[in-house]
């Protein structure tokens, strides 16, 4: 009847349960990236698995037109400016559409900011595709600097007929206090090349 | 209790207690592997902590007794309901049960001990240091945690007080009593039952308490996680939840709701086996449908492991997501539903008394069906979206704990206390103890259902005026119902004190189980010879 060594077994569970804790950090976003909840918008739009994302724009001409917005959050800690270039665009699907944001960094230090971004409809993000983005890198201003951000994106000809409208948003953080190698901003911060390898926020 | 395990009374040990050393003082409390001495000293010290958490209310319900700012700064309020909520979960409910499960267990089983007796000692005197460590967090520069119990990051992360490291260590420290609690209590049941008790035939408050033990083990690593990530994300730079770095502050909710809901369950699961004792003893008949009680136990623990995100509604889940929890939390309420019929046709056509022990199982019924039904109104979606974080909330989880877990603790208090300390408590003081205390909590709580409604948000110091009133009401019940502890307190030491009449070996005529079987007070070793149960 007695269960052997049952204190070793459920001490092993318990480890396997403080391990699962852990466990969630991948998979909550393994899970956000299958399901594209989470409106990060980095993965490459489903049907476009051809590579680089060579602009097949001749293959249809479609003319529906999305009206994009653009929303820029300065967070706490950061004294300066942050906005779009333009707060809306028509974008046309699949014609890469470039735009900006700019920051000016009003402090008299040299700062590194961090954004991050998200799409809404959460739905929509895993239909965009950026090119580039000042989201894959870090960015550096010296005091006073006002610096020009590109963004540079396409939307994916299978975007489901109910979207008409996409708003891209950006969080910009202040992280001055840590230096580039300690952020553990889990960006790839060399790649530019596409943006499809660019994977920053798993 | 099962109406198959009858107790062959002949094989009732005599104390043995004359073979063992005795020790005295101080060192039998710090040294005791002794189960019903642990046992005391867990309820002991969730009755101090009760008194200290509840003396935070007091303080939370005076500020709010009217609009504006009266007593004390809006930062020290928001520490008081933080502190109060940490304390009155894991330092008054959850030391309770494992009390009543140190001292009940064995002796519900027929074990002489628990399986691993000196864990059993460390565990609980962890617990001390715990909440020592959590309560100086209030003298500390910048003061204690003000996040509420919930500890959102980056909330708790980069805008907490720096005190905040001592409340991780103090929930690292908890969460290992717990565990160590948890893993004796498995041991313990599965492997030193008397002869002939199978699992089918053991009582229900042994069923609720092998689930939960399973359920701490399932859940308390993962919140241990949970503040491991926050103190990395505090010392040593990584983002888990910073989204500056890349991480995400909803994943924080994810991963402690996904502790959060088991842990209610822990919270009122041991009190459904105690009322599922109580209840067939008063009524004088067998628990009624007792395999579906255990079966129901078991859908509700598997069940709370997926319905975590309803705490979460507004958070922008998508709408895939709110639906499968707002059905998968609306499913919970039919083996809930279960146990309140069978605990209704317990009592149905019993020959029922109302003693103490009776009067708070059946308070228990009718108030914890009230705070779950206020749960299934939240466990809509998209009304969540207009009850979330208000006092609508706040009433709802009061309502099952405090006449729920609370109740179900008091229930037992004086259902076994004849037992544990050989003297029957005051009964005309109990009645008076439980009367105050069931008009007392649903004059604090009720109210708070109508304030919630009317959009009055939690944990904020000052309120707007049209919520004057029923804010009132609601301080003076609490005021009511804390007070009318003072009178438990006197209750239970008077009776510990042996001032009473000696209690005989079954006190109660309808009461069942091996519990009975052993003289009041129950000696010091029990069942050193197993009984034997057929």
């Amino acid at each position: 009847m007695a269960i052997n060594n049952l204190p070793a077994k459920l001490t092993i569970a318990t480890i396997g349960m403080f391990g699962f804790g852990f466990a969630l950090v991948p998979l909550y976003d393994v899970f956000c990236d299958i399901t594209g909840i989470n409106g990060k918008g980095f993965e490459r739009a489903p049907g476009t698995s051809n590579q680089s994302g060579a602009i097949e724009a001749s293959i249809s001409e479609t003319q529906r037109a999305i009206n994009v917005q653009f929303i820029a959050s300065p967070q706490s800690g950061f004294s300066g400016n942050f906005y779009p270039a333009s707060t809306t665009l028509p974008a046309s699907l699949n014609r890469s559409v470039s735009t900006a944001y700019f920051a000016r960094n009003a402090s008299d230090k040299m700062i590194h900011l961090q954004a991050i971004p998200s799409i809404s409809p959460s739905e929509a993000s895993s239909y965009v595709t950026k090119m580039e983005c000042f989201c894959f890198n870090q960015q550096s201003l010296s005091p006073g600097q006002t610096r020009e951000m590109g963004l540079t994106f396409k939307i994916s000809e299978d975007l489901p007929e109910h979207i008409s409208t996409i708003t891209f948003s950006y969080s910009l953080y202040p992280i001055e206090s840590m230096s580039n190698e300690e952020t553990h901003v889990r960006i790839d911060s060399t790649d530019q090349t596409g943006g499809l390898s660019n994977e920053p926020s798993t | 209790m099962n109406e198959t395990t009858s107790i062959s009374t002949k094989e009732v040990d005599t104390p043995t207690t004359e073979h063992h050393a005795h020790p005295t003082g101080i060192s039998r409390w710090l040294y005791t592997t002794n189960h019903k001495d642990i046992g005391s000293l867990y309820l002991i010290f969730s009755f101090v902590m009760l008194f200290i958490g509840g003396g935070m209310a007091f303080m939370i319900r005076a500020e709010l007794f009217q609009p504006g700012l009266q007593f004390i700064e809006p930062e020290f309020f928001n520490q008081m309901t933080t502190m109060h909520g940490l304390i009155m979960v894991f330092g008054v409910v959850m030391p309770a049960f494992v009390g009543l499960a140190n001292w009940m267990v064995p002796l519900m089983i027929g074990a002489p001990d628990m399986a691993l007796p000196r864990m059993n000692n460390w565990s609980f005197w962890i617990m001390p240091f715990a909440f020592s460590i959590l309560l100086s967090t209030l003298f500390m520069e910048g003061g204690g945690p003000n996040f509420g119990w919930t500890f959102y990051a980056p909330l708790s992360t980069t805008y907490a007080p720096p005190s905040t490291t001592f409340f991780i260590f103090g929930v690292h420290l908890m969460g290992l009593s717990s565990i160590m609690g948890a893993i004796n209590i498995i041991t313990t049941i599965l492997n030193m039952r008397a002869p002939g008790m199978t699992l089918m035939k053991m009582p229900m408050f042994v069923w609720t308490w092998l689930i939960t033990a399973f359920l701490l083990i399932a859940v308390m690593p993962v919140l241990a996680g949970a503040v491991t990530m926050m103190l990395m994300d505090i010392h040593f730079g990584t983002s888990f939840f910073n989204a500056a770095g890349g991480g995400d502050p909803v994943l924080f909710q994810h991963i402690f709701w996904f502790f959060g809901h088991p842990e209610v369950y822990i919270m009122i699961l041991p009190a459904f086996g105690v009322v599922s004792q109580i209840i067939p003893a008063f009524a004088r008949k067998p628990l009624f449908g007792y395999k579906s009680m255990v079966y129901a136990t078991a859908s509700i623990a598997i069940l709370s492991f997926i319905v975590w995100a309803h705490h979460m509604f507004t958070v922008g889940l998508p709408a895939v997501a709110e639906l499968f929890f707002m059905y998968s939390t609306m499913l919970i309420a039919i083996p809930t539903g279960v146990k309140v019929f069978n605990w209704v046709s317990t009592m149905f056509r019993g020959s029922m008394t109302f003693e103490a022990p009776m009067l708070f199982s059946v308070a228990f019924v009718v108030l914890f069906t009230i705070g779950g039904l206020s749960g299934l109104m939240l466990s809509i979606a998209p009304a969540d979206f207009q009850y979330h974080d208000t006092y609508f909330v706040v009433a709802h989880f009061h309502y099952v704990l405090v006449p729920g877990a609370i109740f179900g603790i008091m229930a037992a208090v004086y259902y076994w206390m004849p037992k544990w300390s050989g003297f029957m408590y005051n009964e005309p003081l109990a009645k008076l103890h439980f009367w105050l205390s069931f008009i007392g909590l649903n004059l604090t709580f009720f109210p708070m259902h109508f304030l919630g409604l009317a959009g009055m948000p939690r944990r904020i110091p000052d309120y707007a005026l049209q919520f004057a009133d029923f804010n009132m009401i609601t301080s003076v019940g609490a005021f009511l119902f804390g007070t009318t502890q003072l009178l438990f307190l006197y209750i239970v030491i008077q009776c510990a004190r042996g001032k009473g009449e000696p209690a005989p070996q079954r006190p109660w005529e309808g009461a069942e189980g091996l519990e009975w079987s052993i003289p009041s007070p129950a000696p010091l070793h029990t069942f050193d010879t197993p009984p034997k149960v057929d």
